[in-house]
């Protein structure tokens, strides 16, 4: 029994066996920096093959909205002269004519004569088109008793975003905003208004979730609002349209910040403004 | 703090979420804890199985590494520390069975000494005289002794690491006992 405990006894003392203070210290850097390098961010797995150029071109969106263009074009072309009771006379009444008719309204300020109303259109159309006739006279009075406010339209556009956080949706909405300001729908001071409150509320939101934002992302961010600030700041004393041109590229650099933030949580949309994010909901895994 | 680096622009910096440089981090930690934890005692085995301590370290840092890419790929590890001694045991296999390719007279013209004959008498001095006698014992034995005398594993974990069944490894550490008994009064 003696013996027995004296050989384990003796076994125990192998527990001095360790890596020394330097080996220990050189194993864990080295380890470290392999984590690092192999970091969670990376693809697990096969590599993925390098593809083509054009191959890179057609998996993109581009494709498919050239095609998406080339087929609504020609649906739209094709239904021009399409006669009622013809397959495509749906399109011609139901699309062509309500977008030539927007397109009026929209360049209302600058009559164009060769783009015509919606009466005009609905006078021209055969006798069948009675109802379109009235619809648009009810559109003329409408137009007539309220003056469009076209900021407040452009609220009302971005207050029906679902508040949870996508990138795509509020990409989209706020590159479709930027579009219509850039086309004059709205003053060039309200636009500036517009760029500064989103330049603001970005660098609060920075401000406040600072310590969960990795250094290289709040370097990115700052230089993309640095730089649209220094726009903003551009716009005045110029002309309309250097101050539009300008302004134009300063809510393009804060649309990249607002969509790479949207991609980090899910974030809070107010005003066609984000306004808090939460970092504990995944917007990829939605 | 993670240090994935942020890719230039376009949609890659989409992609890179917070989330990830999170989770990143919380993985790093729970990788630094288990490595301050357990590598010592990885490194005893390694020492144990292959009598070579730069071996040794490396076959330590090659266990981790492994170890990393399961944490990595999030696969699940109930018990991390017989993971590790798996994975060493694992190692330590492929390393006999390399070394067994290996022709006599090609480990002579390399200059290599013969598999389990590499301590060397630094080593031995450094640690203590336990190696000195355990060190031409039976693979397996040494194995065994170690893990369940000095890292008081049971039969049953051990039998987990080792692959054989619990009633195996208990008749094996007996006949490992009675033959370091038998050695240390001789």
């Amino acid at each position: 029994m003696n013996d027995e405990l004296n050989t384990k006894e003796y076994l125990k003392s192998m527990e001095q066996i360790k890596l020394s203070d330097s080996s220990r210290e050189r194993v864990k850097n080295d380890l470290l920096a392999h984590v690092r390098f192999h970091a969670v961010i990376e693809e697990t797995g096969s590599v993925t093959p390098q593809r083509s150029p054009f191959m890179r071109w057609l998996s993109s969106p581009v494709p498919a909205a050239f095609a998406l263009v080339f087929l609504v074009g020609t649906t739209s072309l094709l239904a021009k002269e399409a006669a009622p009771g013809d397959f495509l006379y749906a399109v011609r009444t139901g699309v062509n004519e309500n977008v030539r008719a927007v397109f009026a309204r929209v360049t209302s300020d600058t009559k164009q004569p060769d783009v015509p109303s919606k009466v005009e259109l609905a006078n021209a159309t055969t006798p069948e088109n009675e109802t379109v006739d009235s619809s648009s006279d009810k559109d003329r009075k409408n137009q007539k008793d309220t003056k469009p406010d076209k900021t407040l339209a452009i609220t009302a556009r971005t207050n029906t975003l679902p508040e949870n956080g996508d990138a795509a949706l509020a990409a989209e909405v706020s590159s479709d905003l930027s579009t219509t300001l850039s086309k004059g729908a709205i003053s060039v001071e309200a636009y500036t208004s517009d760029v500064k409150l989103r330049d603001k509320t970005l660098r609060d939101l920075i401000k406040k979730y600072d310590p969960k934002l990795e250094v290289d992302v709040k370097n990115e961010f700052k230089t993309k609002l640095d730089q649209a600030a220094a726009l903003t700041a551009k716009t005045e004393g110029t002309s309309e349209e250097d101050a539009r041109a300008n302004l134009d590229k300063a809510s393009v650099l804060i649309g990249e910040v607002e969509a790479t933030l949207s991609t980090f949580g899910q974030v809070e949309i107010k005003n066609g403004v984000i306004v808090d994010i939460d970092f504990t909901v995944d917007p990829l895994a939605q | 703090m993670g240090t994935a680096v942020l890719p230039s622009g376009g949609r890659d910096v989409r992609v890179v979420g917070i989330y990830r440089f999170m989770k990143q981090e919380a993985f790093e930690k729970i990788f630094i804890e288990t490595f301050d934890a357990y590598n010592d005692a990885i490194f005893r085995f390694c020492v144990v199985k292959v009598s070579n301590r730069e071996l040794a370290e490396d076959m330590t840092q090659e266990v981790f590494t492994r170890y990393w890419q399961y944490v990595r790929d999030e696969k699940e590890i109930t018990n991390p520390r017989a993971f590790l001694y798996t994975i060493a045991h694992n190692l330590a296999k492929d390393w006999y069975k390399k070394k067994k390719s290996v022709s006599l007279d090609e480990n002579l013209e390399a200059g290599l000494s013969l598999p389990g004959r590499e301590l060397g008498q630094d080593i031995l001095s450094e640690y203590n005289a336990v190696l000195e006698v355990i060190d031409d014992m039976e693979e397996w034995d040494k194995e065994v002794l170690l893990l369940r005398y000095v890292e008081g594993l049971e039969p049953k974990q051990i039998s987990e690491i080792i692959g054989e069944t619990p009633n195996n490894v208990s008749v094996r550490l007996n006949r490992a006992m009675a033959r370091l008994k038998e050695k240390m009064h001789v």
